[in-house]
């Protein structure tokens, strides 16, 4: 049997079996999803592991670069079906990049990254089977301006190529979750920048596409209901119809109620990546937020209280 | 019409304003006719209710640009963030395009249809008298060709717009278009010198819809190869896989940055011609060619002197634009170092564009060439040295003792 390459999830780990991932389950200590002793822990972790199907996002060996500045260097993670993956860092350290690259809009310079076992832009074929599962919300959504709100929602769905029937349905349940209804038939160009922001979301939702792919998706100009249909959907979403969400957010509060899994990204590397209970528990915090400063912000409480002292002595 | 083709049309606002325009200008003409068609009658003064009347038709000629513009609009070649959005969706190249059609659809006709009655009827009703020579004494073939050439102005006025604004559109993709439409320019100018203004305005008007039928046919041929082509460049080291171009764009983090990257730092239309070398020199040389069928003069030399100027200037700002010398001209005269020969190269091939540009230009105004073959020659000349003389970018710019641009850097 061999064994190429493997990757690392919180709750288990994985490894490449002829033309294959075979992810094992684990309920071992942290110390076992450690990257440099992955092929050999593993091994053990077959013994007494449980063997499941593969991930449906896997990114193996990940390394990416604008010019001469690495944003990512040797990225490796699994996400598996059904789960929220939230991805977390200080700005400009790679977390839209590699949403990006999961999406497909970027190759990466070395490294793969698969979705449901396909490597992505492995042929013509593959790539459209891959883009019909997959549905990536960036942070600044195009649209265009001309159209109405409901006929672009459509016009996503007829891409995706959902059911008509079921489409304009959920449609109108989306508009009025979103509280869009009132101006889905106004042109997409007279909406606030919140209001595009909601429509986006709803577009993606009506894609009913496997995987969302969703940069910053509580920013934009959300107003308080719209923030709390999307929390609510994106927390059952994944549980009820078995779909897999990927984001990006700098917010905790919304993060620790939908996430199951965090990534941190620091420097281009995986910093931590391992369910939000077990983040609280490794960094002795008392919340998530608390735990979260730690590690991605430690120096900003410190510049809080030395400029917080200069105030004083001002 | 359906939905999905309503969607590149303008707004339905637009649609009121129009019928608005058009109705108020036509009870403006009707009330000054009968206002005063008595007394314009009277004293022969020109019918300005007309003029008034006859407005309509520029409208309808308007509102013919506009479906043009709109449709155009919704075309992903021309609009990146359609383009990364179609990059991330199931969408094929040969099924419709999601928000709208890109290109003329049979459905069309209506609209149009519409339009060209409207103008039909305005100029039989407000130029009854200037058509009724013609309606009257002309033949059959005359009445119908008056006629059909009023109701077919906003059909052209729409396919015009649409051919020239996706023209720049597929200039990206296939640049050889740009070689036709110097043929056909060509064509027209010529039959124009020949056989007057008149058919040349009847050349421009018959070639809008006989350049759209093949623009129609490539924009089909572009979109199925969109979904996995990208209008960026790729990323400086990415690997594709072969099959599909790379998606990426590479993010300008500063230009120090883009020069200073391992794989170097290209600008766009050098590293094209150097990717499509072939394409690259049977386009000069076919537009070298298309130079040869305008009807030059000796007294166009200064003109085309001009022109070969600008053409090194470009190719050289384009290769000096963030890489500057290290020695600006007073340090050289300060330091007597005149030549820098591993910058100085990239003055080479700009001054043999002029030179041997020039020299074939002069031989034409001296008259040992004819001047239909020295300024195709001398076109040609000027670009392929232009760019295939001189070292590659990349290796010059890692290896030339190069100064960047300090301003560009703090932006």
């Amino acid at each position: 049997m061999g064994i190429s390459s493997g990757f690392v999830h919180p709750s288990g780990a994985g490894f490449r079996c002829g033309a294959g991932w075979v992810r094992v389950w684990v309920a071992v200590d942290r110390e076992i999803r450690r990257p440099c002793l992955l092929q050999l822990r593993m091994l053990l972790c077959l013994s007494r592991g449980l063997l499941e199907g593969p991930s449906v996002i896997e990114v193996s060996g990940v390394t990416h670069h604008f010019g001469v500045g690495p944003v990512l260097r040797d990225v490796s993670f699994a996400v598996p079906t059904g789960r929220t993956l939230a991805i977390l860092g200080p700005n400009g350290r790679g977390k839209t990049t590699l949403l990006k690259l999961m999406a497909g809009l970027l190759s990466p310079a070395f490294g793969q990254v698969r979705i449901d076992g396909v490597l992505r832009r492995s042929s013509v074929e593959a790539e459209l089977a891959i883009r019909a599962k997959t549905y990536f919300l960036p942070a600044d959504a195009w649209f265009p301006p001309t159209i109405t709100g409901r006929e672009y929602i459509l016009a996503v769905g007829e891409t995706w190529r959902v059911p008509i029937l079921r489409l304009f349905e959920h449609t109108d349940q989306l508009l009025e979750l979103f509280q869009l209804k009132d101006i889905s038939n106004s042109l997409i160009s007279s909406y606030s920048t919140g209001q595009k922001r909601k429509l986006a979301l709803c577009a993606a939702l009506a894609s009913e596409a496997n995987i969302l792919l969703l940069d910053e998706p509580f920013s934009g100009g959300l107003d308080p209901a719209g923030l709390t249909a999307i929390r609510h959907i994106l927390r059952r979403l994944p549980r009820r119809s078995e779909r897999t969400v990927v984001l990006t957010s700098p917010v905790p509060e919304l993060i620790e109620q939908i996430a199951d899994d965090v990534l941190i990204l620091d420097k281009g590397q995986i910093q931590r990546y391992a369910t939000i209970p077990e983040i609280i528990a490794s960094c002795g915090a008392s919340t998530f937020d608390e735990a979260l400063r730690q590690l991605i912000f430690p120096e900003t409480e410190d510049a809080l209280v030395r400029y917080f002292e200069h105030e004083v002595n001002r | 019409m359906t939905a999905w083709h309503r969607m590149s049309y303008p707004p339905r606002a637009w649609f009121v304003v129009f019928v608005i325009a058009v109705v108020l200008t036509d009870l403006l003409a009707g009330a000054l006719w009968l206002s005063f068609s008595k007394v314009l009658v009277e004293f022969q003064l020109k019918r300005f209710d007309l003029a008034i009347g006859l407005f309509s038709i520029v409208l309808c000629i308007v509102a013919a640009i506009a479906l043009g513009v709109f449709r155009a609009m919704r075309c992903p070649l021309r609009d990146s963030g359609y383009h990364e959005w179609l990059a991330a969706s199931p969408w094929e190249g040969c099924e419709k395009t999601p928000f709208g059609p890109c290109a003329p659809h049979r459905l069309d006709c209506v609209p149009l249809g519409v339009l060209g009655l409207i103008c039909v009827s305005h100029a039989l009703v407000f130029g009854y008298s200037e058509l009724t020579t013609i309606i009257l004494w002309g033949s059959w073939n005359g009445r119908l060709a008056i006629l059909l050439s009023i109701a077919l102005m906003p059909t052209f006025a729409f396919l015009g717009v649409w051919v020239l604004s996706i023209t720049s559109a597929m200039l990206q993709w296939r640049a050889w278009v740009g070689i036709l439409q110097s043929w056909w320019v060509a064509v027209i100018v010529h039959t124009g010198v020949w056989l007057g203004k008149e058919i040349c305005l009847a050349a421009i008007v018959v070639s809008v819809p006989v350049l759209a039928v093949p623009y129609l046919f490539w924009l089909q041929r572009a979109l199925r190869e969109l979904p996995g082509k990208s209008l960026a460049m790729p990323v400086a080291g990415s690997r594709g896989t072969g099959l599909m171009n790379d998606m990426g764009m590479a993010k300008k983090l500063s230009p120090e940055n883009q020069c200073l990257s391992p794989s170097g730092y290209e600008p766009m239309i050098v590293r094209y011609f150097r990717e499509n070398r072939t394409s690259a020199i049977s386009n000069i040389l076919l537009l070298g060619a298309c130079a040869g069928w305008f009807p030059w003069e000796k007294s166009a030399i200064p003109g085309l002197w001009m022109l070969l100027m600008i053409l090194a200037m470009v190719r050289l700002l384009i290769h000096i634009d963030r890489l500057h010398s290290p020695l600006s001209l007073p340090a050289r005269w300060a330091t007597r170092r005149w030549i820098i020969p591993a910058y100085d190269v990239v003055f080479l091939p700009s001054m043999l564009m002029i030179v041997v540009g020039g020299l074939l230009l002069q031989l034409g105004a001296w008259g040992l060439l004819p001047m239909w073959l020295a300024v195709p020659l001398s076109v040609s000349a000027a670009c392929l040295m232009g760019f295939l003389s001189g070292r590659r970018y990349v290796e010059w710019s890692l290896t030339a003792p190069v100064a960047y641009d300090v301003r560009q850097v703090r932006k």
